[in-house]
């Protein structure tokens, strides 16, 4: 499996991860461990990876970067609109989230055996 | 017959070398949670927490300093273990406090949790708000905030407050590396670069605020712009003999490595550029301007290919102050004008005047301006040694001078000076690291990596100093802690909240019910009539506000502060804490240790 292929799965079980521990109120050091790893990387992992970025750093700042910038933007539209509710963020940011890693399993080609 | 199997002697070598650099790196951890267990809070000076961290932490700095030159001088490649000290220094210098304090530092960070509250309990901002405007007309990082704490299950924003400063410091680290690779395919440059960005980082900016996120944020759009969009070197290789007119050929020519990508991944990183600047114009006031002279600057020396980016930039920017933060703009618009072409007066409000500071303040004050000054004199030594060696690191020095722009346009509230050294700090820190590795070329001598220990060791000293010497008004104990939970409680919504300076956990809870008044802010004329007839004062303060109640809030961390700054006399809180208690209109409803809380009811003024 190549770090191409892994990174769909992995972003799709980390969004599932921390909707389930925001939703069901999971115990609190398993929330915050879940809710921090997908918000900090969880909407970039999958969008990123279509980029494929060669170098480990570069990839870990640009999955970093994406995921806190499409967390601020999501955020701060619904507070603009006076609709700020984490009950609505999160589902957006899941749904870019496996948005994105279904697009990475669609539009990269598999790789020859 | 069982045949024992035996480790070659080489793989027992080789783990054993393996293992062996990191050492250094175990004791000094080691030796800082050790040092971590002796510290006396209580005891600290107005030198700071330096005063009361034992030597095994001074100790484990210096392993680390060691360790880290020594992994990077030796023949060993790879870049796990510098990281790995890296990280280290990280954790040492920035989640000591968050470890020891067990409060959130910083009185403007506490602000900072109150609008996060302000948008928990309300979903959305107020623009036209009477206090604290700007944060609800910038509301980017605070949107994050309130989305992070409530997703999270925490009540508040204090806990990931706490731990903002490693976490950012992690990301600016991250950040710097990836930059200096842009500019230098040494390994020992690009450590070293990110070393001095880490001791040379003491202005404080890494709290939980818009500023640290839009910093990282600006620094991720420079890296992707010279490493997917360069068009050109950032160095030229100068011409022999250097004449103006030689040197503005080869700067034209100069080309440079662009990456081989697909136009699309092009069109993806173009896209990520653009959201990161919408972030950063909706997040911070301050940042945006810095990212269009960056962005000009590069266009203009043909250094990055992205079209039309300086133009999107300053359309964002204008549409955002003139659609969403026009309240800002209306209320402050007096004070921004004055600051335009007014550098030295904008320099001039940043400094604190050590006429009137503390010995420990007026000492802190001039070690962090040491410490900045050396990091750019190291900086010109390293430009200097460049071009002897026939090296002209544009790009670097571009983006090192830019930030200096401000100067001219704004105070920014008596900051810039710290501001701008901080947008300049990762190229000065390339260009410093230069004055010990001026050539990318690996070489056996070691004199350069002592030299660069060295000169690492006593900024890193000076740096906790400069970093750590105002711990005593930026530390908040439990006592005060509970005080102002106890205010933002139990006073009525519509106090007045009077203290003797803004170095309080305050404006965390509930802010918009209360009107905050801190004397410490207020013309030389009030803070005089604040040392000789306290309870008169106030009382006129009630009475022109107009409040349904008042409470006067006084707490240890003001008085370090006025004692420090000096600008009222030397104890003059505890002279007003006892008039307060002494006169019969004011009634004392918290007695702590580190804080008291009185009240004066509205009908004793009318």
């Amino acid at each position: 499996m190549t770090r191409d292929t892994r990174l769909p799965p992995v972003a799709i079980g980390l969004a599932l991860a921390a909707g389930g521990a925001h939703f069901y109120a999971a115990p609190s050091f398993l929330r915050v461990g879940v809710v921090l790893l997908f918000l900090t990387v969880g909407p970039g992992l999958a969008l990123v990876g279509l980029l494929h970025v060669q170098d480990s750093l570069e990839e870990l700042l640009l999955v970093v970067g994406v995921s806190l910038v499409l967390d601020l933007l999501v955020a701060e539209s619904l507070v603009l609109g006076s609709a700020f509710s984490p009950d609505t963020c999160m589902p957006m940011l899941m749904a870019i989230a496996i948005g994105g890693a279904l697009a990475h399993v669609m539009l990269v080609p598999e790789a020859e055996p | 017959m069982k045949v024992r199997r035996v480790a070659p002697r080489s793989r027992v070598w080789l783990s054993r070398a393996r293992l062996a650099p990191f050492l250094p790196l175990a004791a000094a951890l080691a030796l800082w949670a050790e040092s971590l267990r002796r510290v006396e809070l209580g005891s600290m000076t107005d030198l700071g927490l330096v005063s009361v961290l034992p030597v095994d932490y001074f100790l484990a700095l210096a392993l680390l300093t060691l360790g880290f030159f020594g992994a990077l001088m030796g023949s060993r490649e790879g870049e796990r273990l510098p990281a790995a000290y890296a990280v280290a220094l990280v954790a040492v210098l920035h989640a000591t406090p968050a470890i020891l304090y067990g409060t959130l530092r910083y009185p403007w960070a506490w602000k900072h949790v109150g609008i996060v509250d302000y948008v928990q309990r309300h979903g959305a901002v107020d623009p036209g708000i009477e206090q604290l405007t700007a944060y609800h007309d910038w509301p980017g990082f605070f949107s994050l905030g309130a989305l992070v704490t409530e997703a999270t299950g925490e009540q508040n924003a204090l806990a990931i407050a706490s731990w903002a400063p490693p976490f950012f410091e992690l990301l600016f680290l991250a950040v710097v590396v990836l930059l200096a690779r842009t500019f230098s395919g040494s390994r020992r440059v690009v450590w070293t670069t990110a070393w001095l960005f880490l001791v040379g980082n003491w202005v404080g900016q890494d709290y939980f605020a818009p500023q640290a996120l839009a910093f990282f944020l600006y620094l991720l759009i420079l890296a992707i712009g010279l490493r997917w969009f360069g068009r050109r070197a950032n160095t030229v290789s100068l011409p022999r003999p250097l004449r103006p007119r030689s040197l503005a050929v080869v700067l034209r020519r100069a080309d440079g490595a662009r990456r081989r990508s697909q136009p699309g991944h092009r069109v993806g990183l173009a896209a990520l550029v653009v959201l990161a600047s919408a972030a950063i114009v909706s997040s911070h006031q301050l940042t945006p301007l810095v990212l269009i002279l960056a962005i000009a600057a590069l266009a203009r020396l043909r250094v990055v290919a992205l079209p039309g980016l300086t133009l999107l930039l300053v359309v964002m920017t204008v549409a955002w102050i003139a659609f969403m933060a026009r309240p800002f703009l209306e209320g402050n618009l007096y004070w921004i004008v004055d600051s335009i072409g007014s550098p030295s007066g904008n320099a001039q409000e940043t400094l604190v005047n050590l006429e009137d500071a503390s010995s420990g303040l007026a000492f802190v004050s001039n070690v962090d301006r040491a410490l900045s000054a050396a990091i750019m004199v190291l900086a010109a030594l390293g430009a200097v040694r460049r071009i002897r060696r026939g090296k002209l690191d544009v790009t670097a020095l571009v983006l090192a001078a830019v930030p200096a722009a401000l100067l001219f346009a704004t105070s920014y509230g008596g900051e810039i000076l710290f501001r701008i050294y901080f947008f300049a700090l990762p190229f000065i820190a390339l260009l410093g690291a230069r004055a010990f590795f001026p050539s990318d070329r690996a070489t056996d001598r070691l004199l350069p990596g002592i030299a660069a220990g060295c000169a690492c060791a006593l900024l890193l000293a000076a740096s906790c100093i400069a970093y750590y010497g105002k711990e005593r008004v930026h530390r908040f104990s439990d006592d005060e802690v509970s005080a102002s939970l106890w205010l933002h409680t139990w006073a009525p919504a519509g106090s007045l909240i009077v203290s003797g300076s803004f170095d309080w956990p305050w404006a965390w809870k509930n802010y918009e019910r209360y009107e905050y008044f801190a004397i410490d802010t207020e013309p030389a004329s009030m803070r005089r009539r604040a040392t000789r007839e306290p309870v008169r004062l106030l009382e006129a303060l009630m009475r022109e506000h107009r409040r349904p109640g008042a409470f006067v809030v006084l707490t240890r961390s003001q008085e370090a502060q006025i004692d420090a700054t000096g600008i009222m006399r030397e104890g003059t809180l505890q002279r007003m804490e006892r008039a307060l208690e002494r006169d019969s209109d004011f009634a004392a409803v918290y007695r702590g240790p580190h804080a008291s809380i009185f009240r004066i009811a509205a009908e004793t003024v009318r």
